[in-house]
């Protein structure tokens, strides 16, 4: 949407989008990452070809909630599925299947965990999809031709310019201090 | 991480030096004590040889699930060229070797054979055109053989295994691992259907008449489980004593958590696939397995298992969080060992009287399952009475006794640890994403 006003008004300067910084090692990036963080950024990330241990622990992320969504979803299948059978095989329509009861839990069970696993795996990779929002086409970073690396063997940190501690001059300086090999502004 | 430097730390232990004698000691005399007296105390009991035999059963089928257990994870670890497990292999190794008291220890239900298989009663086997059918496969020398196989190579893989892994500890040599994991395979191929072919034998035979192709399945879940639940125990109180303290971390014992959890929900998927199959089917020589565990109180025992071993672990040890702290990891460790030995003691010790005089009468007389109820209700009681209870502790206690010394005396005889393993830098770095 805002693409396509964009492409309506060629004449505005691109938005600014950030600071990229590049860096040679992992251990530059952890402690790079680490630095950040206790200088006060909120709105940065990391971006590297491969995952790296410790990670999460230098930028200070908390855990996600996506198993607490996972759980909802399995636990609502089981309990949907439990109240479902019963409700159809003894009293709306009661029948007898084999010569078991009405209301058989055994014969429930593995619809509940079938259930139950179907609801887990719909709602964790949905859950997934809706926090990390994707699917995303497009992203500011692509501009830059230096970040195509980052699929190989770049390893970068982006800092946001609507980052409350972001200012051009000093960002900069920051991650040059901490070991940046180049560092480059991105326009959206 | 790339750039992390593997320190070992001068301060950590890896020997147990007299602390293992000590252990030793206690076991050893812990355990002749209890097997003593639980032998007296059978004596003194009203034909208690045979609540001794079953109780002893029990408990020898526990520290054999242990042991079995702790061979597939050193089989495990080497056919998957695992790094993870490499800090707590050698504890497991000494576990695995324990095959030979065990077998030692088998003189007594050798000596009580006759008592404990009903299958070797001949008027009994031939009251049942069913059970002749068996005879070919259930038969003494046969039985015999099978558990000599068993045996064989469940004492040579444990020595093999542990053996190459202490004198790597000397040379070093990278050859010996390769060795190992080219062994791996068949050799966790041959546990694998040893245990399979061994809940046949010591605990579906106990039952000569019941039919199910569940149950061999639902003891190698058992047995998976076990290792899981000791390690992280033993691990704990060993860097309690100052051993190991710096070599495993709270990221080996999220990954043995996540392993007993898998496990024991392993188990209940294939408990109740056993059940449901049966349940379904209701077909008389296959539900008399559960006829007799849903009498009195042994349908509070199924019950018990049903929630102890898989629906409270399954919300309770869930989240990595409880994996991650000691204490919490060791409550479910102790918990699901207990349940571990409940779940034994539901397959064999239900059966104790049903299957003497006044059991078998009540069971050939009739033709309708239901009727078996009110004849067994009575027998199925006694081996919950407070002195077939203490037998179980005692035996408890005298094979698990043992089973300790002789694991001792191995841990103590090398460090605790495989400290030149090509791995043991990769698996001391271990970190959970």
């Amino acid at each position: 949407m805002s693409t396509a006003q964009n492409m309506e008004k060629p004449m505005s300067a691109p938005r600014l989008y950030g600071l990229l910084a590049e860096f040679s090692d992992v251990q530059a990036l952890l402690d790079a990452a680490v630095a950040l963080r206790k200088a006060g950024y909120k709105r940065w990330d990391c971006y590297t070809p491969f995952p790296v241990h410790g990670m999460e622990k230098a930028m200070g992320l908390r855990p996600s909630i996506l198993p607490w969504i996972a759980f909802t979803g399995a636990m609502g299948g089981v309990v949907s599925i439990l109240a479902l059978a019963p409700l159809c095989n003894a009293f709306l329509y009661p029948m007898i299947f084999s010569g078991k009861p009405y209301w058989g839990l055994p014969g429930h069970i593995p619809m509940a965990f079938a259930l139950g696993i179907l609801g887990g795996t719909v709602f964790v990779v949905h859950g997934m999809f809706v926090l990390a929002r994707l699917p995303q086409f497009y992203h500011p970073l692509l501009h830059s031709e230096r970040f195509r690396r980052v699929t190989d063997d770049g390893m970068f940190i982006a800092v946001e310019a609507t980052d409350p501690s972001y200012s051009p001059s000093a960002t900069t300086e920051l991650l040059k201090k901490l070991g940046a090999t180049a560092v480059e502004e991105v326009r959206d | 991480m790339a750039n992390k430097i593997i320190q070992l730390g001068p301060k950590d232990q890896f020997y147990l030096d007299e602390l293992g004698s000590r252990i030793m000691g206690g076991g050893l005399i812990a355990g002749l004590a209890a097997l003593v007296l639980a032998a007296v105390l059978g004596a003194a009991m009203h034909d208690g040889w045979r609540q001794f035999l079953f109780s002893y059963l029990t408990a020898w089928l526990l520290f054999f699930v242990i042991s079995a257990s702790a061979l597939l994870f050193v089989l495990g670890h080497h056919l998957f060229r695992a790094s993870w497990s490499v800090v707590v292999r050698r504890l497991a190794e000494a576990m695995s070797c324990n095959f030979i008291p065990l077998l030692v220890l088998t003189i007594p239900l050798l000596l009580g054979f006759h008592k404990i298989f009903i299958w070797t009663h001949y008027h009994y086997v031939h009251s049942d055109p069913n059970l002749i059918n068996k005879i070919s496969y259930l038969n003494i020398p046969f039985f015999m053989v099978r558990s000599a196989i068993y045996f064989a190579v469940l004492i040579g893989l444990s020595l093999y295994f542990r053996g190459m892994s202490v004198a790597q500890d000397q040379d070093g040599s990278v050859a010996r691992m390769l060795k190992l994991r080219q062994q791996a395979g068949w050799g966790f191929l041959a546990v694998f259907w040893i245990v399979n072919f061994a809940g046949v034998d010591y605990i579906m035979s106990l039952q000569p008449k019941w039919l199910s192709y569940m149950e061999p399945g639902f003891f190698l879940a058992g047995v998976g489980m076990a290792i899981y639940a000791v390690l992280p125990l033993v691990a704990m109180w060993l860097q309690r004593r100052g051993r190991l303290t710096n070599s495993i971390t709270v990221e080996h014992y999220h990954d043995l958590g996540k392993w007993l959890y898998g496990w024991a929900m392993f188990w209940a998927y294939l408990g109740f696939a056993q059940y449901m199959l049966i349940w379904y089917a209701n077909v008389p020589k296959e539900t008399t397995f559960f006829l007799v565990r849903c009498v009195g109180p042994w349908l509070f025992i199924t019950l018990a298992l049903l929630f102890g071993h898989f629906i409270v672990p399954f919300f309770g040890l869930m989240s990595r969080h409880v994996k991650r702290n000691k204490a919490l990891l060791a409550f479910w460790c102790v918990w699901l060992l207990f349940f571990g030995y409940l779940d034994l003691f539901w397959q064999v010790q239900p059966i104790v009287w049903v299957n003497t005089h006044a059991g078998l009468t009540a069971i050939v007389n009739s033709h309708d399952p239901y009727r078996l109820v009110g004849a067994v209700e009575k027998i199925v009681w006694k081996p919950l009475q407070p002195m077939a209870l203490a037998l179980d502790v005692l035996c408890l206690v005298g094979v698990g006794g043992l089973w300790v010394a002789h694991t001792f005396y191995l841990l103590r005889r090398s460090a605790l640890m495989p400290i030149r393993d090509p791995n043991l830098a990769e698996g001391l770095a271990l970190e959970n994403m």
